[in-house]
């Protein structure tokens, strides 16, 4: 039986007959074994606030590959999606580590458009 | 990532936030981003049926309406408006891979020739004002600001076909062959004209340049099918079987032979026996090689044409296309140790149409197509699942048969499943006997309605002397009687069956065409009929002998004696509680055997306890 439940059973005097060394055991301490067994993951945290202005924060992804090549020969799309307006970017690329410069396009297009710095990546 | 990037980040003063390895839930927004953007070109390439290379366009013309479209944090702002901070203008937006006329520059066009070109739209061009097309006459792609839309066609769509069409698959610029769109329906559609050209909304992204070299996509060729392999075993054996004499005569008598040789043929079927297979045919089927007296007598009496049909082994049958149900490849059947049975039933079946004259010998004339036809392979079993008996079939392949030259009718009845029942609980209430006639090879029977020709079957083959000029493989049999797999087989079958049930004292009853009932003085007999099989319920022994010996006199039937079988349910007769139980033993295993369930426990209550039913 597990510990917490033994441990509820006799505090609710359901049961009854339970050695006192054994009892005296069960406290309300940290049981290191129930922590092993039952930890789970923590709630994702709801999403913090938009950010106040373009680019203060803004999102990055790449997704890929595409099992298929597009017409102009790209397998990934890179994604970035400014906080405060949801504006979404895509940039395609055929190779990861193309998204250096898509970064650059796009911080380039972005902050010459709306005339604000990328703060967060 | 790369040490230059995050110099880069570092130097422009950009603060950077990882998201754990492996936990894609801290990037909520652009995981669901991307899904959507994922699932939008699922819907633009499915709807347009362009093929899956355009899946970049699709992504960019899906971003078009995403950032003109509140999202569920900006509403009732649109992000075009937070980002540029004013309102967008829709007045461009149209359907992806639409049928769009765009308008030629004068010096585009041949002179006379309308100024038009029929185009798919593919997207809003960054850097111009107008849109993007795409030509699939010259495979180029265009950019437009005059342009009449249709915007409910969609050129590439196959209409019945749901899905992204692989099959077109433009290329560019290879310019490979890509289906013109469809005429379109004359120009009587609804002109929809172009708005006067207000720039479309610049997309924010512009593609990264220069791009890489694109990555050629191979073309769907269809695999190379190879050609069918010459059968090893029939070449250079010696027939085991001896010629016949009319074989040897003169080259020079067969162009005299008149065009449409006689009706009876001379079918003659050499068994050969090859000693690699080890496989000993039965005594009797070599004894076999030539046909009943009729036949060879016509044969020998005038000078007709003389053909020598060799039967292959039947496991070469099975070898080359036939496929039985249960034996999966050639190995199967010759590991088996019931190869011999199935040579056996191969052979019975030649026989069975050589004596019925179920074809004969004709050279295709022209403008007619020959069916095909192919060998089944199948072991009947007993109710309890025991093998009953081995049967190969030739089956013409009836699907290629064309309406009004093949045939025209093909209703035909059997008794609903409903009439077995009341008939089999009439039968335990009356206490009648159960007895079960089935009528062999019972779609032979009937003159077919129609010409029909069939290549000849797997196993038979062609080995006279061809007249000088002509083709043997034109040689096919011209059905004359029905066969397996026709498509009106069935019908013919049960309009002879009528016949001759009718002329025996049979009344067919009105509510169910399959039954037949038969009364004389105190005889009673009621017969659904399942296609050949007959289940007789009757309340006298006298009379069945009496429809026995009247239906033998038509047909070969095969007499089951008394019912404990009938379309694979198992009937067993209780006469002193009036009772008939049904059951399906045989059935309920071959499910469980294909689930592989055959060892699982047995249940009482096969569903669940606990399931509340309500209504």
């Amino acid at each position: 039986m597990p510990h917490s439940a033994l441990q509820h059973l006799i505090r609710a005097g359901s049961i009854d007959g339970i050695p006192d060394r054994v009892t005296g055991a069960i406290t309300d301490d940290f049981c290191e074994d129930c922590v092993n067994r039952k930890l789970t993951w923590a709630p994702h945290s709801k999403p913090a606030a938009c950010a106040e202005h373009p680019l203060l924060q803004v999102f990055s992804d790449v997704h890929g590959p595409i099992p298929v090549h597009s017409r102009q020969g790209h397998c990934y799309w890179v994604t970035f999606i400014d906080d405060h307006s949801q504006f979404p970017a895509v940039y395609f690329i055929a190779r990861k580590s193309e998204v250096y410069g898509a970064f650059r396009k796009y911080k380039a297009w972005a902050e010459n458009l709306t005339g604000q710095q990328i703060s967060i990546l | 990532m790369s040490g230059d990037f995050d110099d880069f980040l570092t130097g422009a003063g950009i603060r950077r936030e990882h998201s754990i390895h492996d936990m894609p839930q801290q990037l909520g927004v652009t995981e669901w981003m991307n899904r959507s953007i994922a699932e939008g070109v699922t819907t633009l390439l499915s709807q347009s049926g362009l093929a899956c290379t355009w899946w970049e366009d699709a992504v960019m013309h899906w971003l078009h309406g995403k950032i003109h479209l509140p999202s569920s944090s900006t509403a009732p702002l649109t992000p075009f408006e937070l980002f540029y901070g004013r309102k967008p203008d829709l007045s461009s937006m149209r359907p992806f891979g639409c049928l769009t006329y765009v308008h030629l520059q004068k010096d585009q066009h041949p002179a006379l020739l309308p100024p038009t070109t029929q185009c798919i739209l593919i997207g809003y061009p960054t850097d111009y004002k107008g849109w993007r097309f795409w030509d699939p006459q010259t495979c180029k792609m265009v950019i437009s600001d005059s342009a009449v839309f249709h915007e409910s066609t969609f050129p590439f769509h196959k209409p019945g076909l749901s899905g992204v069409d692989m099959s077109v698959n433009p290329i560019l610029p290879a310019g490979a062959a890509t289906p013109d769109p469809p005429d379109p329906p004359a120009i009587r559609f609804p002109t929809i004209l172009a708005d006067p050209l207000e720039p479309p909304a610049p997309l924010p992204v512009p593609a990264i340049q220069p791009s890489p070299a694109p990555v050629p996509v191979p073309e769907p060729m269809p695999a190379p099918v190879p050609a069918p392999t010459a059968d090893p075993l029939d070449s250079g054996q010696p027939d085991l079987a001896p010629q016949l004499p009319a074989h040897a005569l003169p080259l020079h008598d067969l162009p005299e032979c008149p065009r449409t040789p006689p009706a009876v043929k001379q079918l003659t079927s050499h068994f050969k026996h090859h000693p690699s297979l080890g496989l000993p045919l039965p005594p009797k089927c070599v004894s076999r090689a030539r046909l009943p007296g009729a036949l060879a007598e016509a044969n020998s009496a005038g000078p007709t044409h003389s053909f020598a049909i060799p039967l292959v082994d039947a496991v070469e049958c099975a070898l080359n296309t036939s496929i039985s149900i249960k034996l999966k490849t050639l190995a199967d059947v010759l590991k088996r140790p019931d190869a011999d049975k199935w040579v056996a039933a191969a052979l019975a079946e030649i026989e069975a149409h050589l004596q019925n004259g179920t074809w004969e010998l004709v050279q295709l004339p022209p403008g007619r197509c020959a069916i095909g036809s192919r060998w089944v392979f199948k072991i009947k079993r007993l109710p309890d699942g025991s093998i009953d008996k081995y049967k190969g079939r030739i089956m013409a392949q009836g699907y290629s048969q064309v309406q009004g030259i093949h045939y025209n009718e093909i209703f035909a009845s059997t008794a609903r499943m409903a009439t077995m029942h009341t008939i089999l609980a009439i039968a335990a209430v009356e206490d009648l006997e159960l007895e079960s006639v089935d009528i062999s090879t019972a779609f032979l029977n009937r003159d077919i309605d129609a010409e029909i020709y069939m290549k000849i079957p797997e196993g038979l083959e062609f080995e006279g002397d061809p007249r000088p000029g002509e083709d043997p493989k034109r040689w096919v049999v011209h059905l004359l009687k029905g066969l397996y797999g026709i498509k009106q087989g069935p019908r013919i079958w049960a309009l002879k069956l009528h016949l001759v049930l009718t002329s025996i004292g049979f009344e067919r009853i009105d509510c169910d065409y399959s039954v037949y009932v038969y009364s004389h003085s105190n005889d009673h007999i009621m017969m659904p009929i399942h296609i050949d099989n007959l289940l007789l319920a009757l309340n006298s022994k006298a009379a069945i002998q009496c429809v026995k010996s009247d239906l033998m006199a038509h047909f070969k039937i095969h007499d089951q004696g008394l019912t404990t079988l009938i379309l694979g349910i198992k009937i067993e007769h209780d006469c002193t509680a009036c009772t008939i139980s049904l059951s399906q033993p045989g059935y309920v295993e071959s499910i469980l055997e294909q689930f592989r369930m055959i060892n699982c426990n047995p249940s009482l209550t096969p569903m669940d306890k606990n399931q509340k039913l309500s209504a």
